[in-house]
């Protein structure tokens, strides 16, 4: 046996898997845009000149964008700052698309994974359940809770996580029942570990991957689905915005005001196309075939 | 005083295609700090009697007969009861030490979670003992190794903390279900050295379930030759070698490759193929491939015979008239 000298601390695949995503450059960029973006929208508003719900009576309705003035992005067709509202919506879409993305992730890990190492009946329940509740349709769920409980933000939030779970549900059971004939499970079993255990300490952290790779292209897909609620009236209610109203907005005046719709549509279309970038990163990067 | 008693065990799968015959009749025992060799070509059943023993066979699985470990029944212990038996007083470990480790976490971590659910020892004291079983199974630095990850490791490393796993709770058996297979040769003698020394070290039994000869002549009291889910023979590891009585066993130790003889020419084979587990056969599985069958070999599967401390299943061949 070797006696090379050895680092006290191991590398774990996860650390592997970051260093090789930091090599990805399309990755890596996306990520420091994304994080740019995420800063900007969260620090942003407190310093930005306008609020996005102030309506300024001193200057034109629909004021082309100008750095020389106040209004940066312009002001749309009520006189309020572009760019405030652009923050603004951008805190609403990012947080509708992680929190949504949360929910699903929590229920749809759970849910696949007890599924699928149970296997058997308590699988064939479950995943019926899975079904039926894909047969919903969602706009009518939609307007359905819209119309019990009023217009809520958290409400979204209930809506997409509701619907998106289930196919974190179905991939996460795809990846149980091949995780399972996997013999480190048997190794477990035979040590004489619980089914808890083995799911919490054994299945999970190896579906991980999976989930990480699968919850990144959520994002962008969530905050997609609000901006069709919204563009719906479904969604976001004023004077709150978010960037799939404002693309609204902007798209029915866009010959008189382009840049109230070029500003907000920007926006969006970059953090989606990071979104995607590191999600392509990541998958490369946690590919098991790579190593 | 024997530690494990199996007695008529049978294993079948219920399968789209039909049931599947993996162990039929099978009797033996593992008497306390012996060690067992179980050999057979694949599909013979080995794998799927280790498994039967520690009730870890697929869902769609039949179970017939009686495993005593130490006076209890395991085919009817509660479950609750079995987890208690896993990895406490019987240990197993596994052909592919690459896929038998969790890649996601420490070493250190899957040592000491055993641990902790069986002996409730607080994340310390485990950590501690795991080191402790990490130098008995000889790996340098136990304690850096147990920061590790399994890919960091090589293959003959990773088994020896396989066995370290399955010995944390001071088990009475252990069963290695090929243990050198996926090893290169080198590495094979070393982990046989060592479950050797283990054996004595914990007052271990020991099954060992291989489908080559060498090793089994290595590490085993005695052995048990299978064929078809079916005890062929069994008798003490030297004799049953140096003179087998079985054609089976025969004809398994003449085909073994030597050094000297030219493998496309000269390497004896045994003509024909296994018997499909679908069929269900009622005479000796081995009959349509052995030389010395005759008609009742068909029909009648023969009876165990038995005879100073050796047994052989077979119409033609007789353990006396030797």
């Amino acid at each position: 046996m070797s006696r090379l000298p050895q680092p006290e601390q191991g590398r774990s695949l996860w650390q592997d898997a970051w260093r090789r995503l930091r090599r990805n450059r399309a990755a890596l960029i996306a990520m420091i845009v994304l994080g740019a973006l995420v800063a900007l929208v969260i620090v942003g508003p407190w310093f930005a000149p306008w609020s996005y719900d102030y309506i300024d009576f001193d200057g034109d309705w629909g004021a082309a964008p100008s750095l020389s003035g106040s209004h940066w992005f312009g002001t749309d067709s009520l006189g309020r700052d572009l760019f405030a509202r652009t923050l603004q919506g951008g805190r609403i879409s990012l947080l509708v698309g992680f929190v949504a993305t949360l929910v699903s992730l929590l229920i749809g890990v759970t849910w696949g994974a007890v599924a699928g190492y149970y296997g058997g009946r308590v699988d064939n329940v479950m995943m019926r359940i899975v079904d039926i509740l894909y047969a919903m349709p969602f706009m009518f769920f939609v307007i359905l809770l819209m119309v019990l409980f009023g217009h809520h933000l958290v409400l979204i939030f209930v809506a997409i996580g509701a619907v998106n779970w289930l196919d974190m549900a179905r991939i996460v059971r795809g990846q149980t029942l091949s995780l399972r004939q996997k013999e480190f499970v048997a190794a477990a079993v035979t040590s004489g570990l619980g089914s808890g255990a083995i799911i919490r300490h054994h299945i999970i952290p190896n579906l991980l991957g999976v989930v990480v790779v699968y919850a990144t292209l959520t994002i962008p897909q969530v905050i997609l689905v609000e901006s069709f609620l919204s563009f719906l009236g479904l969604g976001v209610q004023e004077p709150a915005t978010s960037w799939g109203m404002l693309v609204n907005d902007g798209a029915r005046e866009m010959e008189a005001t382009p840049w109230a719709l070029i500003f907000p549509a920007a926006f969006l279309a970059t953090t989606l196309f990071c979104f995607n970038f590191i999600g392509d990163g990541l998958r490369d990067a946690l590919d098991p075939k790579d190593r | 005083m024997n530690l494990l008693n199996v007695r008529n065990l049978s294993v079948s799968f219920n399968t789209a295609d039909g049931v599947v015959r993996a162990v039929t009749d099978l009797s033996f025992t593992v008497a306390a700090g012996e060690t067992l060799g179980i050999v057979g070509e694949s599909g013979s059943g080995k794998s799927q009697t280790a498994m039967a023993i520690l009730r870890l066979l697929a869902r769609n699985a039949l179970v017939d007969g009686e495993v005593f470990f130490d006076g209890q029944d395991l085919l009817r212990l509660s479950t609750s009861d079995m987890l208690k038996v896993r990895g406490q007083r019987i240990g197993m470990i596994f052909q592919d030490p690459m896929t038998a480790l969790n890649p996601h976490l420490r070493i250190g971590t899957q040592l000491a979670e055993v641990l902790v659910s069986h002996r409730g020892l607080s994340w310390q004291q485990a950590m501690a003992e795991s080191a402790r079983m990490m130098q008995a199974v000889h790996l340098p630095d136990a304690t850096a190794r147990l920061q590790h990850y399994p890919h960091e490791l090589s293959g003959g490393q990773r088994q020896r903390v396989m066995i370290a796993m399955a010995l944390l709770c001071r088990p009475q058996l252990l069963i290695a279900d090929e243990p050198t297979t996926a090893l290169d040769v080198t590495v094979q003698a070393q982990i046989l050295r060592l479950l050797v020394e283990l054996r004595r070290e914990f007052g271990l039994s020991l099954i060992l379930i291989t489908h080559d000869l060498g090793v089994m002549a290595e590490v085993c009291d005695r052995s048990l030759v299978m064929y078809g889910g079916r005890a062929m023979e069994q008798g003490p590891c030297r004799t049953l070698l140096t003179d087998p009585v079985h054609p089976y066993t025969r004809a398994l130790i003449a085909s073994r490759p030597r050094l000297d003889m030219d493998v496309e020419r000269d390497l004896p084979v045994i003509a024909g193929a296994p018997p499909s587990p679908i069929e269900r056969i009622f005479g000796c599985p081995f009959a349509p491939r052995c030389e010395l069958a005759f008609d009742r070999c068909n029909r009648q599967m023969p009876d165990l015979e038995m005879s100073a401390g050796r047994e052989c299943a077979c119409h033609a061949v007789s353990l006396c008239k030797k």
